[in-house]
């Protein structure tokens, strides 16, 4: 699982390079309050965290296209691993990036404190939210792979695979629902139920990965 | 020994195309020609041997281990070459064969040098910017490397230019002087595999019609030519007839009863000359008349 993870952030590290640069220019702009026109502040209060999650967006997506493009799962599913370590290499890295902009954007909120207003003591909820739309994606991708595939039984999977993701959505709502409750208990702690909802779905995705009846994609 | 492959009542459906029931073996210290039109299921009995696509039923072993994608003792036992080569496109050579050498225990890097110089690939060279030929030379060196038991080959000599195509058949059957290894490779192109392949097997639009020793084949399949006054002559085993007058050319697949029935009839000035595997090939995927199936 290493050997591919380290694989993947050795092939994309000019991507991951731009991603982890980016937050450390913009804060460090920031901090000697650059302008970008006389008299207008080029980092906004708020404009600065919209450019820097577009940018490393920007960069996630053309490393997982070029990772779709270039048949990465069929490249690995080829090799003499488990099925199982090439979804979880798969999690990994695709976590990374959203995973490090999250880590910078605290540290950086850390060092630089009330000059940048970002709401990032709800980091684990950010977090788990993007892993439930990484493992959405994923999940997607799965099931779309089933076309290459498809007679009567795939077609009952497909629809399976979307009665699930319904009654996921579905358990969100409950989620929403229980907000208050647990608030009532813990606090401010609902970040950790969407990041323990983020896990359960990465897992879930990593489950249907497996048992994906083609790897040609 | 274990068979290298047995395919065991294998079937795989797509919509509106069904491959199977399979039901065959390859034995170690033989090559198989897995020979077929283009559409008759060659690349997907690949994909289902490698892993890459699971079967509705039935089930493949390799060297006696059920292909299950999430075991590893069977993928380490074998190369595979596919119709689609796969790699990391900004990489040299170099560098995707050191990724994928990190998997096996069995890799040589001396025999990767080896191969790379007998194909003359530049290994220094981005895969992006590889011909189709040479990226088929990169897959092939990636196949071969780790010194496979089996090697599964999906028309891999396409885009080679005819020298290479020569030095990977050399490379074939230096492979095959192993016993224990076996080589079950698929093509359209039935000149391909004369010389190399033991065994060939017919496949289209998903079902298996023969599964022969090519020497049997030969030996069966030939062409006859005789003079004959009789223009209703009823031969076994004819599959193709043409009369120019008293001259009779016919072709047989099962010569030894055809020449028997034409002695019976007091027929002589026989000659007889073998097909080649092309010829046999179209007629039998053409469905040729009273073709013997499995």
């Amino acid at each position: 699982m290493w050997n591919l993870f380290k694989a993947e952030v050795s092939y994309n590290k000019w991507y991951l390079f731009m991603i982890l640069a980016m937050p450390l220019l913009f804060a460090f702009g920031m901090q000697y309050g650059f302008k970008l026109i006389t008299g207008v502040d080029f980092f906004e209060k708020y404009a600065w965290s919209i450019l820097v999650g577009l940018g490393s967006y920007m960069f996630i997506f053309i490393m997982w296209q070029m990772r779709h493009s270039e048949r990465r799962n069929m490249q690995h599913a080829l090799l003499p691993i488990p099925i199982v370590d090439i979804a979880l290499a798969r999690m990994v890295f695709g976590v990374l990036p959203f995973a490090y902009v999250l880590v910078v954007l605290s540290i950086t909120h850390q060092l630089l404190g009330e000059i940048i207003e970002v709401q990032l003591y709800r980091i684990f909820a950010q977090l788990g939210l993007l892993f439930c739309g990484l493992a959405f994606i994923q999940l997607m991708m799965d099931i779309w792979s089933l076309k290459t595939n498809m007679n009567e039984k795939n077609w009952f999977l497909i629809i399976g695979s979307i009665g699930c993701l319904i009654v996921f959505i579905s358990m969100f709502a409950v989620f929403e629902i229980l907000i208050p409750a647990y608030r009532q208990l813990f606090r401010e702690g609902e970040e950790w139920m969407f990041f323990l909802w983020g896990l359960i779905l990465l897992t879930a995705s990593n489950f249907v990965f497996v048992k994906r009846s083609t790897f040609l994609q | 020994m274990e068979d290298a492959i047995q395919f065991e009542k294998m079937i795989k459906e797509f919509s509106g195309f069904k491959l199977g029931p399979l039901n065959f073996t390859l034995e170690p210290g033989k090559v198989l020609g897995y020979i077929g039109p283009n559409g008759s299921g060659k690349t997907t009995t690949m994909q289902c041997l490698t892993g890459l696509l699971r079967p509705e039923s039935g089930y493949v072993k390799i060297f006696g281990e059920v292909n299950d994608p999430n075991e590893t003792g069977w993928k380490s036992k074998i190369g595979y070459v596919g119709d689609k080569h796969v790699f990391y496109e900004n990489w040299s050579c170099a560098r995707n064969l050191k990724f994928v050498s990190q998997f096996y225990p069995s890799w040589s890097d001396k025999r990767a040098e080896d191969l790379i110089k007998r194909f003359d690939l530049d290994a220094n060279k981005e895969v992006a910017k590889l011909s189709k030929g040479n990226r088929a030379k990169l897959s092939l060196i990636q196949a071969l490397a780790h010194d496979p038991q089996l090697l599964i080959l999906d028309e891999p000599m396409d885009g080679l230019d005819p020298v290479i195509r020569s030095e990977f058949t050399n490379v074939l059957f230096e492979v095959i002087e192993n016993e224990e290894r076996a080589i079950f490779y698929s093509t359209h192109i039935t000149s391909e595999i004369g010389r190399l392949c033991d065994e060939l097997a017919f496949l289209d639009n998903g079902s298996l019609k023969l599964k022969t020793e090519k020497e049997t084949l030969l030996e069966k399949w030939r062409t006859i030519s005789f003079q004959s006054t009789n223009h209703d002559l009823k031969l076994p085993g004819v599959v193709e007839q043409k009369v120019s007058g008293n001259e009779f050319i016919i072709k047989t697949q099962d010569f030894e009863s055809t020449l028997t029935a034409l002695r019976e009839l007091s027929i002589s000035d026989i000659t007889e000359t073998r097909l080649s595997i092309e010829d046999i090939a179209i007629h039998i995927l053409k469905g040729g008349r009273n073709v013997e199936s499995l």
